[in-house]
Parts: structure tokens; C-alpha cells; sequence
């Protein structure tokens, strides 16, 4: 990461979106390696109903927990209101 | 969507080949991972150090709203002992890691993975796509229940691009330079803190 921060920062007169085409690729590529992963295990495959419980528990509860933390800071500064 | 698309349909197929064992048993998938895993991160790195607006939009805002991300991502991680305590079946670090991920479900799916395996992986994964779509479609609930800044809270890291129109509609034009702010910074903290809970 920190290696990539400083070759980014010393080519930042060169902008282009190579790098964005690079990300995106290898995130495709590693999520078809996720993918094959779950496939070619049958344990895991054979839980998937549970494995999705957990996700929209564990995503419902982080996506609420920042929602309702907000909600301090938006008292505290108030004065967005519409 | 097209990038959503694109991640949806690569892990679909990936799980369908997997199932007809297309790929021969001796391809090490982890090594091959790890490879691919650190280039990523390399690019990202490349991608944060490369982009020279990030200081100028941090000097713009007021200092009560530069504490948004902390406070989303303190909440998250607040969301996620509460399910550890609840639930279980993981180590509350493990679920702290899957509740790090803030909606970038790419990154933190693919390093979950590499540290703490496939299972836990697709969980991240899985409950990262679930907040984009309650940052999507639940904005005008969440602005009643919690105030204006919560949809953006609530979109983590997703709150700069995929959930950023529907942020300006809800909670107004002005907000959207927060919206961006707020999305990059989570976006920023996601590699740290999923490898720090990971580590634990």
C-alpha cells in the first residue's frame, strides 16, 4: 500500500485511468477466485442459506450502527437542517 | 452498475465453475490469490498517493462534519459487537473485520478472504452489497429515523460514487462535498482496519 502511495504521489503529474482499469480487473479476478473457492467447497457451498443469514445481520447492523451514530453528530452540528 | 454487474457475474461464475470442477485440484487458488491480492493493493495505494485534490477537499470542510467518517465508522464497528454479542459463531475481531468493510464489498471481501478464509469472505461480501442496498434504497427512511447525515453514514465508503445520487436527492446538493469527503476517507480506512481486526 504505502509503496504504491509513494509511486502514486511521485507520478501525480501523470493522471490517467490505467490504474482504475487495474483495480477493477484484479478485484473481478479475485472475486471469480472467490467464487471458485465457494464452488469447489461443498461445505460451504451446502451453508450458503446460513452464511446469507449472517450477512444481511451483520450488514443490517453496521449499516444501522453508522445511521444512528449520525445522528449525535447531526445534533451537535444542526445546521444542515432544511 | 456496470462495475456492480461485473462483480456480481465474475464471483456468480467463479462459483459455478468451482461446482463443476473446471479448475484442476492442484491449481494452488491461495498462492495465485495472494499474488493478485498484493498487486491490488499496490494499484490502490497507487490511486490514493496519485490523486492531489484529497488535501484541498479536507481543508474545505467544517470541523464538525470532518468527524462524519469517524462517527460512520464508529458506529459500524459499534453495529458490529452488538451482532458478535448477539450472534456469535465468529470471533467478535472476525465480525468487527466484516463490519470494517463499510460497503467496499471488493476489497474487504478479498482480503478477509486471504486472512481468514472463504466463508468469511463471502459474508463480508455479501453483507457489504446488504448496506449498499439499504443506502440505496432506505435513504428517506434513514433521513427520518436518524437526521440528514445519515444516509451518508449509513453508504460508508459507497457514499462518493454508487450511492451519491440518491444521497444529493435526500439529503440536498449542499451535502454532496460531504458525501465525497465522507466516502473517500471511509474508503481510505477500509485496507487498515479490515487487516488490523484480521490480525487480532
Amino acid at each position: 500500500m504505502l509503496a504504491g502511495m509513494a509511486a502514486g504521489f511521485a507520478l501525480r503529474r501523470h493522471k490517467s485511468r490505467w490504474q482504475q482499469h487495474a483495480v477493477t480487473a484484479l478485484i473481478w479476478a479475485l472475486l471469480f477466485m472467490l467464487g471458485l473457492g465457494i464452488g469447489s467447497n461443498d461445505g460451504i457451498f451446502n451453508s450458503l442459506g446460513s452464511i446469507g443469514l449472517r450477512s444481511a445481520a451483520i450488514g443490517t447492523a453496521a449499516t444501522i450502527g453508522s445511521a444512528a451514530a449520525s445522528w449525535l453528530l447531526w445534533k451537535k452540528t444542526g445546521r444542515d437542517r432544511r | 452498475m456496470k462495475a456492480n454487474a461485473g462483480i456480481i457475474g465474475f464471483f456468480v461464475a467463479g462459483i459455478v465453475l468451482g461446482r463443476l470442477h473446471a479448475v484442476p485440484a492442484t491449481a494452488d487458488l491461495d498462492a495465485i490469490s495472494l499474488g493478485v491480492l498484493c498487486t491490488l493493493i499496490f494499484f490502490v495505494g497507487y490511486g490514493i498517493g496519485n490523486d492531489t485534490t484529497v488535501l484541498a477537499r479536507f481543508r474545505s470542510l467544517s470541523p464538525g462534519l470532518a468527524l462524519l467518517p469517524a462517527v460512520s465508522i464508529l458506529g459500524s464497528l459499534a453495529g458490529s459487537l452488538a451482532v458478535a454479542m448477539l450472534a456469535g459463531g465468529h470471533s467478535p475481531a472476525e465480525w468487527l473485520a466484516v463490519g470494517s468493510g463499510m460497503g467496499y464489498y471488493s476489497i474487504s471481501s478479498v482480503l478477509i478472504t486471504g486472512y481468514r478464509g472463504t466463508e468469511l469472505g463471502t459474508i463480508a461480501l455479501l453483507s457489504n452489497i446488504v448496506r449498499e442496498m439499504i443506502a440505496l434504497l432506505g435513504a428517506p427512511l434513514l433521513v427520518r429515523l436518524f437526521g440528514t447525515l445519515a444516509p451518508i453514514a449509513a453508504a460508508g465508503a459507497t457514499a462518493m460514487d454508487t450511492t451519491l445520487p440518491v444521497i444529493s436527492r435526500t439529503c440536498g446538493p449542499r451535502l454532496v462535498p460531504v458525501s465525497i469527503y465522507c466516502g473517500m476517507a471511509t474508503d481510505f480506512s477500509v485496507p487498515f482496519l479490515v487487516t488490523l481486526f484480521c490480525s487480532m
